[in-house]
């Protein structure tokens, strides 16, 4: 027998990620068959009522609907109990709750507000932020270029910072925001408008022995030319002011030719070094320019550290370790091991990837799921073929499930499906950590590079990168003895990792 | 944050509006965070949110 019971919460949010957490806990009180705590989208109320949940159809988007199945009534209680005082206890734990922006007072030390809303929402916030005179940081993708365009123009006026929307990372006070690694103190101070782009510039400034002042990101579509780099400008004008900045970096992906321009010019002017990679530019980019050009992140924080005065000498990786590596593992392939496959959580990791192999091997054919001039795109992105990049933080896969850097189960199944194809030869894995990712991101990776490892008799190779801070909560010392030990090659940047699969690439198409 | 000077010493004080993990992990770095008990807004019409707005 089975009971149901559907309690809607009108006009009540909470995020999606609280939420799934509630409902998978209250679903392993005994007795308890069902516990859907959703917001009431209408896909949520789809699937709710696919379940054989009757939902009142006055129910909506702003509704905050349980729907709960138990053996009897007395589980039916104990879990709607969990459930609301789950949700309860959650609004309890900040230091301090208010019910909305106009609660804050500014004069109380509040300088910078985070907003991580639905894209229809986070806007209007936003601007109440700033108008308070907070600094904003907008976690929230969907949000209309108009209302970026707006914002941006309302924060020129009020001094305000502006990072975002579908802002990733920022590190501001040494305080690590969203997905950001906590990065030792240093002298380098980052703008970035690709997120895990500037994390990697970040990490690898701290793993050659330095550290970073500042990192503010920008969002990613702040380089189109209706946003025109007001962000990136803004945050470069922020640094210049900053004592502790020695050096500047600027990071992007490849941008809009007139505003990467207007932002280089920009940069001219600051009398501080400025080190600037769009990744995927020419250096003719640079040619009118006083900005030191880069052209891969490792090689953007080690010239941001030569400016410095620090020395990085052996961070680079030797051509001869490269040769040494394939020498040694080369002889224990099969003939039919044909193809190095790459499985990214970091889409900026895979195309510098690309844009790297695209270059170096010309003659071998590469494939991806994203559609990219440097790839031909899979027609199907759940099945590899050839040398292949996949993005698992591209839309085709968090559309029904969460991004792999929150959630490593999808990686981990499709890492399985490559590693199990006799043509692999070669797997290509980043990783990310941080305190707002998930908390043991590479064990289960370490435990199936291992058994994969084994399953072939030794004959598979894996490359893996870390990008982190020693200060993360992951631990990555104890993170890549970890992959070390199941025997996978671990390098200190995914440049490094690109620059072997390059010469694997190579190794390989002439074998064959 | 000073204004001048994302780097400087004076302390960052966040007001988190949504993911409660990111107010989690600011809360675990030292961080005073202040929560926004944020309800999505009520849906009037448009006559009806003018009116408000003139009111306001």
């Amino acid at each position: 027998m089975s009971c149901k019971r559907v309690v809607v919460h009108e006009n009540r949010y909470a995020d999606s990620v609280t939420l799934m957490g509630i409902g998978d806990n209250v679903k392993k009180l005994p007795g308890v068959q069902l516990a859907e705590v959703q917001m009431g989208t209408p896909a949520n109320l789809e699937v709710m009522r696919g379940l054989g949940f009757d939902i009142p159809a006055s129910a909506s988007a702003n509704d905050l609907v349980i729907a709960l199945a138990a053996d009897d009534a007395a589980a039916l209680d104990a879990a709607l109990t969990m459930a609301v005082d789950s949700l309860n206890h959650r609004n309890q734990q900040a230091d301090e709750n208010v019910n909305s922006l106009d609660d804050i007072d500014c004069a109380d030390g509040w300088n910078l507000c985070q907003i991580s809303l639905p894209g229809e929402y986070a806007a209007a916030e936003a601007e109440k932020a700033i108008r308070k005179g907070m600094d904003v940081f907008i976690f929230s993708d969907n949000v209309p270029l108009a209302d970026e365009l707006r914002l941006k123009q309302l924060g020129e006026g009020h001094d305000a910072l502006v990072m975002g929307p579908d802002c990733g990372v920022g590190l501001l006070d040494g305080v690590a925001l969203a997905t950001m690694s906590i990065v030792r103190d240093g002298p380098v101070g980052i703008v970035g408008a690709s997120g895990s782009g500037a994390q990697e510039v970040a990490c690898i400034v701290e793993k050659a022995g330095s550290g970073v002042s500042a990192l503010i990101g920008t969002g990613g579509r702040d380089l189109y030319p209706q946003i025109g780099g007001l962000s990136m400008i803004k945050g470069m004008r922020r640094l210049a002011d900053d004592p502790a900045t020695q050096v500047i970096v600027l990071v992007s992906k490849l941008a809009d030719r007139a505003v990467m321009d207007k932002v280089l010019t920009h940069a001219d002017q600051i009398i501080k070094p400025v080190v600037a990679i769009f990744l995927g530019s020419d250096a003719s980019l640079f040619a009118a320019h006083r900005v030191h050009a880069a052209f891969s992140l490792e090689g953007a924080a080690l010239k941001a550290l030569a400016l410095c005065g620090v020395a990085t000498d052996g961070f680079a990786f030797t051509q001869a370790q490269i040769d040494a590596a394939i020498a040694r593992d080369l002889p224990k392939l099969r003939h039919e091991q044909k193809y190095l496959r790459g499985i990214y959580c970091g889409g900026t990791f895979a195309e510098e990837s690309l844009i790297y192999l695209k270059e170096h091997n010309p003659d071998a054919a590469l494939f991806c799921n994203l559609k990219t001039r440097y790839a031909t795109q899979l027609a199907n992105p759940r099945q590899s073929r050839g040398h292949a990049l996949i993005d698992l933080g591209a839309e085709e896969f968090t559309v029904d499930a969460p991004h792999p850097v929150f959630d490593p189960t999808l990686r981990l199944k499709r890492f399985r499906q490559e590693a199990a194809d006799p043509e692999t030869a070669v797997i290509l894995l980043d990783f990310i950590t941080s305190p707002g990712v998930h908390p043991d991101p590479i064990a289960p990776f370490a435990k199936a590079c291992a058994e994969a490892i084994q399953a072939r008799n030794g004959a598979l190779v894996v490359i893996a990168s870390i990008c982190g801070s020693a200060q993360d909560p992951q631990d990555i010392a104890a993170c890549g003895r970890q992959l070390v030990d199941a025997g996978v090659i671990l390098t200190g940047s995914n440049f490094q990792s690109t620059l072997l699969a390059s010469d694997w690439i190579k190794a390989l198409e002439k074998r064959s | 944050m000073n204004k001048k000077c994302p780097a400087g010493n004076k302390k960052l004080k966040v007001v988190n509006i949504g993911l409660q993990s990111f107010a989690d992990s600011l809360r675990r770095q030292g961080v005073k965070v202040a929560q926004v008990a944020w309800r999505p807004p009520v849906k009037h019409d448009k006559d009806m949110t003018d009116l408000l707005d003139s009111l306001m």
